[in-house]
């Protein structure tokens, strides 16, 4: 789409406006619907904008003047070409093979302790395969999951949890080895992969939090707050750093309890 | 019962055309619009269908949009015509021009009474020889 000039360049994160506060359900919906469709933020500011906009000046509610939230958000994107959130497939792939990494890692360290090899027997390999195929699902399964939970999310946490129990079950079964590793090598090597794929997370997590705040092209109330900085460096470190985090800990239990 | 309410489906197939020619007087707003046509006797036209016929005319550059601060309210998207619109409303008027007189040609092609006829200048004349 085009783009617009908004008023003033100054710009106000949608959530502070009162007229999102008073309508925070109406205004959540049509904002999650956008989302889950590849909406830029600041599109979705303008056209939550035009809804405040047009709802100050009739006197009607979100619901009266434009009905139900996400077919509203389906109608006025319909035909749009979807401007994809850059990054999210490199994050997505990123955060899959981290935490596959953190599996097989962990596990490494606990054969490192006990100063044996890793082994990877076939049922092994296939039930880490199930898992990272589930993890790498979850892109495309996102906006079922969100609407859906109990159908697509909880089936997906199953097909997950199944492959790593199926993993360490398998460890157990007389199985034949496909895979004969060097402890120290694998764990250590490992870690190193999650730290560098943290650091790719991060890159575009940062990016996308800069290029995708919702926010409003509309006038400051007087007295509401403007956005407050840009919070995109922050809120991309937690994400990025869980699994290394988590990597660590696991290791250290594992390394305990060996 | 009659009732001058224009059906929702005649409507439309012409919503379009009737808001670009709103537009031709100047820049202007969604609410505005939706007042307008209200006044024209097109009823009342919700947010829910007006906003994304404005959103396709920007997204075909047949508009170009620009925020500005309200009078009173939190602030109005305004929409002017380009050149492209302007030639989308010239040949859409053609276009309605065409298709008006043809469906009125053919609704009222062997009219004989008087509750066929159209209250406007096509009411058919009947020969009083």
């Amino acid at each position: 789409m085009n783009g617009s000039t908004p008023a003033q360049t100054l710009s106000q994160d949608v959530w502070q406006r009162p007229f999102v506060k008073t309508y925070d359900t109406w205004c959540g919906d049509f904002v999650l619907e956008l989302r889950l469709r590849d909406v830029p933020g600041p599109v979705i500011g303008e056209r939550l904008a035009e809804v405040e906009g047009h709802c100050a000046e009739t006197g009607e509610s979100p619901s009266e003047a434009f009905g139900e939230p996400t077919d509203y958000a389906a109608r006025i994107e319909q035909g749009s070409s979807p401007e994809r959130v850059p990054g999210v497939w490199k994050v997505a792939v990123a955060a899959a093979f981290q935490v596959l990494a953190m599996i097989v890692g962990t596990s490494a360290v606990r054969s490192w302790a006990g100063g044996e090899s890793l082994t990877y027997n076939l049922g092994q390999v296939l039930c880490l395969a199930l898992t990272l195929l589930a993890l790498l699902s979850l892109p495309l399964l996102v906006r079922r999951i969100v609407r859906r939970p109990w159908t697509f999310g909880f089936p997906l946490i199953v097909a997950v949890h199944l492959g790593v129990a199926g993993a360490a079950l398998s460890g157990r079964a007389d199985l034949p080895t496909v895979a004969q590793l060097p402890a120290p090598v694998v764990a250590i090597g490992l870690f190193v992969a999650v730290l560098v794929l943290a650091r790719v997370e991060y890159r575009e997590l940062a990016a996308d939090a800069e290029d995708d705040l919702v926010t409003s092209p509309l006038t400051v109330t007087p007295g509401q707050p403007e956005t407050a900085g840009r919070p995109g460096r922050r809120t991309a470190l937690l994400p990025a750093a869980v699994v290394p985090a988590a990597y660590i800990a696991l290791a250290a239990l594992a390394w305990l309890a060996a | 019962m009659h009732s001058d309410a224009t059906p929702s489906e005649w409507l439309r197939g012409v919503l379009e055309l009737c808001v670009l020619r709103v537009m031709a007087e100047g820049p202007t707003y969604g609410y505005a619009i939706a007042t307008d046509l209200a006044a024209a006797g097109f009823g009342d036209i919700k947010g829910g269908t007006l906003y994304p016929l404005l959103a396709r005319l920007e997204k075909n550059d047949l508009v170009s949009v620009e925020w500005r601060a309200g009078e009173g309210g939190p602030g109005r998207k305004y929409f002017t015509l380009t050149a492209a619109g302007h030639t989308q409303l010239e040949s859409g008027l053609a276009q309605w021009q065409v298709f008006s007189t043809r469906v009125t040609d053919h609704l009222f092609r062997d009219s004989t009474s008087h509750d066929l006829s159209p209250a406007g200048p096509t009411t058919s004349s009947r020969s009083t020889a």
